[in-house]
């Protein structure tokens, strides 16, 4: 593979009405937490390693800035609250893409002293397939 | 910042991974001017009420009048009955907010365990390129999903 740099990350989570928005200029963190392969539960009676197969659960945040023009963050999470769907999030970068149905449980908003607009939407998987990079 | 509500995950934070792009605003961020951010205010001016009855307000009028340098007109001197001051500022000169913008740096490429409840491991690590934190996260979803193939 060539090399490249990592400029130009993208991030698309769908609104309420299903429709992909790119998102990307408006978030400045994000974090994908997924499970570990497997758990260590070996007992103290045991002589060998006992694993557990884990779930394949997956969280998702985001933090951006307040934005409200058409079709970006406060368009697409206005409706978090008022509204039951799932949110295709997809992640790409370096060519690489990663998608996943998710749903997100708040859409937060903070004021702070310094008069930043911030916000931060947490995601989980919804649907049971593990996202996958494509 | 509060923490938002979320649904808490299935296992403890020691069976989670996560992978971040972070861009710290002290790092990946630089003061704009207004022209840069299309500042409304300096569009098309703006208006600051003052009570100067309080020692906040005295300070801030002190400042605008004093050292803020911003052309301003006032609706005249408080009397008793109102003891608040409007400055109106034209357009065409930088308001009073703090504006941003994002240098163009490659975000922090950052592996650790753990989720958002903590990182009981302490495990760490910091991808300089994209592409290998991409190869990272992708060889961990595969083995997650040969781990249940297996059953």
């Amino acid at each position: 593979m060539a090399k490249q740099g990592g400029m130009g990350f993208a991030v698309a989570v769908d609104d309420a009405a299903g429709s992909p928005q790119t998102i990307s200029n408006d978030i400045t963190n994000l974090a994908y937490s997924t499970p570990r392969g497997v758990q260590d539960v070996t007992g103290v009676d045991k002589s060998a390693i006992e694993r557990l197969l884990l779930l394949a659960d997956m969280s998702v945040t985001l933090n951006g800035v307040h934005n409200n023009a058409a079709n970006l963050s406060h368009a697409v999470f206005k409706t978090v609250p008022s509204t039951s769907v799932q949110r295709t999030t997809t992640l790409t970068i370096s060519s690489q893409v990663l998608a996943g149905e998710l749903l997100y449980s708040d859409y937060a908003t903070t004021r702070a002293q310094d008069a930043s607009l911030t916000w931060t939407a947490p995601g989980v998987l919804a649907n049971g397939a593990v996202p996958t990079w494509a | 910042m509060p923490e938002p509500f979320r649904i808490a995950p299935k296992m403890p934070p020691s069976a989670y991974k996560t992978y971040a792009l972070r861009m710290p605003p002290a790092t990946h961020f630089r003061k704009a001017t207004c022209q840069e951010v299309d500042c409304r205010a300096y569009a098309h001016g703006w208006v600051t009420h003052i009570d100067v009855s309080t020692e906040l307000g005295q300070k801030q009028a002190r400042y605008i009048v004093d050292k803020s340098g911003r052309t301003y007109t006032t609706n005249g001197a408080p009397d008793s009955t109102d003891t608040r001051v409007t400055f109106t500022f034209p357009p065409g000169q930088q308001c009073f907010a703090d504006h941003q913008v994002p240098l163009e740096r490659e975000p922090l490429y950052i592996v650790r365990g753990g989720d958002w409840r903590g990182n009981p491991r302490g495990e760490k690590r910091q991808h300089v390129r994209a592409v290998d934190w991409v190869e990272d996260f992708a060889e961990h979803q595969a083995g997650i999903i040969a781990e249940i193939e297996k059953g």
